[in-house]
């Protein structure tokens, strides 16, 4: 690395995180969150609304994707924001100090950033090395910047060599503003810091989210564990260190889902969710069906076992935010489905490798055969440690904290990917194969929601060994937050 | 009593995980110092020498050959020298796009290039692609006879 290319890599994230702040300075209910959260939200928040308008202008006003129209509307709201912020801050109070980090909070923090570091260092080093960067992502944005739009020729005419003309742009048009804004030649992989900052992204929006639901404690073990996975950190197949969207799409379904399962569900809350679903949808081929289900599981949280007037109020609260959180996302998939319909070979890539008639009954009578394939993924101890060796145990030992309002949602929420891979799998040619390409990226899109529930788990096993080797007299130190009273 | 243990138990299956952490560090530890060394000692080297160093000098420089030779606009005709899961193809497209590509076919399917008449007249350029091996560009006109020189065939 030289140090030129590594301040445009830095630049290109920087690029995303400014209209981000600004809209996370914009949105209350983002703006409350502590410094780590609101940093990795406005992350999110600030790719999901520069590539998704640039998406968008290009798509259905031809604008061209060049500096002036990706520097507009990236200043768009961190000039809000800052506006925001300045009008604002003449009725800040003085903050309340926060609680001082316990050491192993401190070590917590230190092991995430650590491997952060490293998984920067690697997109810093390294040129894209992966299937899917070469296959898809890399390449359809080096054809999109080409021709200063989103719908270049290779995918608007028949008979050009693509993979997956049909697959939505939104990361490669995140590309093209990265390299178009700093200048950088073809082959130059200023790019890939973008990729590599949604692997901290991605850990503070799974510490944020725990911490709201299982407390401090919890959700510094859950994080840990999460950091310390092999796979979404340097795994060249869908980890952090590659260009493969999943690791995104996990941040972007993880983060609303996260949102949406907060106990008072806030307008801007709702909204912001929205803005993330918008981006579930424009970045791979199954976001179109993970973000609404993802705003089902949000809708779902008003229906735990309560009396019914309960739920009732409940319901009332939330539809409003729902219904804004469902704004953006339909905008969104108008745009997916405008745009796809321009690709005229938009599905024939699939059409070779898979075959409806397997439906029925091969989702019954496949399910062995996929299940073998997928145990033996999953037993590997070089992709994923001893994880999933332990944290069965963890979710059956610590079951009591599994009774909350947001278990049901959070269960779906996970479920969703995998329900989407397992009828991918039973309709495929080849499901072997797939299952071996797709299986570990699977369980990095429903990561957010089983890390969630894995921290409520913990959570009730911190209590109970603290009821064991706690003191005669002294108080219980592991407490879940009281807003998120059992059902 | 029995709760008691019950409780024991599942603190031990929280001893079990903390231990599988232990375990996962070990090894997060070695990935993560790899990486920082490796940046570490490549700090100066630019992009390009990056390529060379992970692709190869030989395809690096046969992959610029082809470029300067297609304009960036232009387009060519891919033939893949290897077997379809080796994705030499893809990885070659990608290196050379924004230039688009027309899928040829497997090199040792091509018998007959004149059977190519389907394929725009106006991709000039054909460019073999070989997992593991510089690709090779060809003249259109010339590839009957780059592939009885280089295959044997007739």
């Amino acid at each position: 690395m030289v140090a030129t290319e590594a301040l445009a890599g830095v630049a290109g994230v920087a690029l995303f995180a400014t209209p981000g702040a600004g809209l996370a300075e914009l949105l209350p209910a983002v703006r409350a969150f502590s410094v780590g959260r609101r940093l990795a939200y406005a992350y999110l928040l600030g790719v999901a609304w520069t590539a998704g308008m640039l998406y968008a202008l290009s798509h259905f006003l031809a604008v061209p994707l060049r500096p002036p129209a990706i520097l507009a509307t990236a200043a768009a709201p961190a000039v809000a924001g800052a506006v925001s912020w300045l009008l604002r801050r003449r009725r800040l109070r003085p903050s309340t100090p926060q609680r001082r980090r316990r050491p192993w909070e401190w070590l917590v923090t230190a092991v995430c950033a650590v491997i952060s570091l490293a998984v920067l260092a690697d997109a810093l080093t390294n040129p894209v090395l992966d299937w899917d960067g070469w296959m898809t992502w890399a390449a359809q944005a080096r054809y999109v910047r080409h021709e200063g739009t989103v719908d270049p020729t290779v995918l608007t005419q028949k008979g050009w060599y693509v993979s997956h003309p049909w697959y939505p742009l939104l990361l490669p048009v995140a590309q093209v503003a990265v390299l178009e804004t700093t200048h950088a030649d073809w082959d130059d992989p200023a790019f890939r810091p973008f990729y590599a900052a949604f692997f901290p992204v991605w850990l503070l929006v799974i510490y944020g989210g725990a911490r709201a639901l299982a407390g401090r404690t919890a959700a510094g073990w859950t994080t840990l564990a999460a950091a310390l996975l092999p796979v979404p950190a340097f795994e060249l197949a869908g980890g952090a260190v590659s260009a493969y969207s999943d690791l995104p799409l996990a941040c972007f379904y993880g983060g609303a889902l996260a949102l949406l399962l907060s106990p008072r569900l806030r307008p801007s809350a709702g909204l912001a969710a929205g803005i993330l679903l918008a981006a579930v949808s424009l970045t791979k081929a199954e976001g179109a069906v993970l973000a609404p289900a993802a705003l089902v599981c949000g809708g779902l949280y008003a229906f735990a076992p309560l009396g019914q007037r309960k739920w009732q109020r409940r319901w009332h609260l939330r539809r409003g935010p729902l219904a804004l959180a469902a704004l953006p996302l339909v905008l969104a998939l108008a745009l997916l489905f405008s745009w796809r319909a321009g690709v005229p070979e938009r599905f024939e890539s699939y059409e070779k490798i898979v075959s409806w008639t397997f439906l029925w009954p091969g989702i019954l009578t496949r399910a062995p055969r996929i299940a073998s394939a997928v145990r033996s993924q999953m037993a590997s101890t070089t992709a994923w440690g001893f994880f999933w060796w332990t944290a069965p145990l963890v979710l059956a030992a610590g079951w009591r904290g599994l009774r909350r309002r947001a278990t049901v949602p959070l269960l779906l929420g996970a479920a969703a990917p995998l329900a989407v891979a397992w009828i991918s799998y039973t309709i495929s040619l080849t499901p072997e194969f797939i299952i071996w390409t797709s299986w570990n990226r699977v369980r990095i899109q429903a990561s957010v929601p089983c890390l969630l529930l894995l921290a409520l788990a913990l959570a009730n096993l911190l209590r109970v060994a603290d009821a064991i080797f706690r003191r005669p007299g002294r108080r219980a130190r592991f407490q879940t937050p009281s807003r998120c009273t059992p059902a | 009593m029995f709760p008691r243990a019950v409780s024991v138990l599942r603190v031990a299956v929280l001893a079990l995980f903390a231990a599988s952490l232990l375990v996962a560090a070990e090894r997060a530890a070695r990935s993560s110092w790899t990486r920082i060394a490796q940046a570490a000692s490549q700090f100066g080297v630019d992009s390009l020498q990056a390529r060379r160093q992970a692709l190869g000098a030989s395809w690096v420089a046969a992959e610029g050959e082809i470029a300067r030779a297609i304009p960036a606009d232009g387009d060519y005709l891919l033939v893949d020298g290897g077997e379809e899961r080796q994705g030499a193809t893809l990885f070659l497209r990608y290196q050379l796009a924004p230039r688009r590509a027309r899928l040829a076919g497997r090199l040792s399917e091509v018998t007959d290039p004149s059977q190519w008449a389907a394929l725009p007249t106006s991709s000039r350029w054909v460019v073999v692609a070989y997992p593991r091996r510089p690709p090779v560009l060809v003249d259109r006109k010339d590839f009957a006879r780059w592939l009885e020189t280089t295959l044997g065939r007739h």
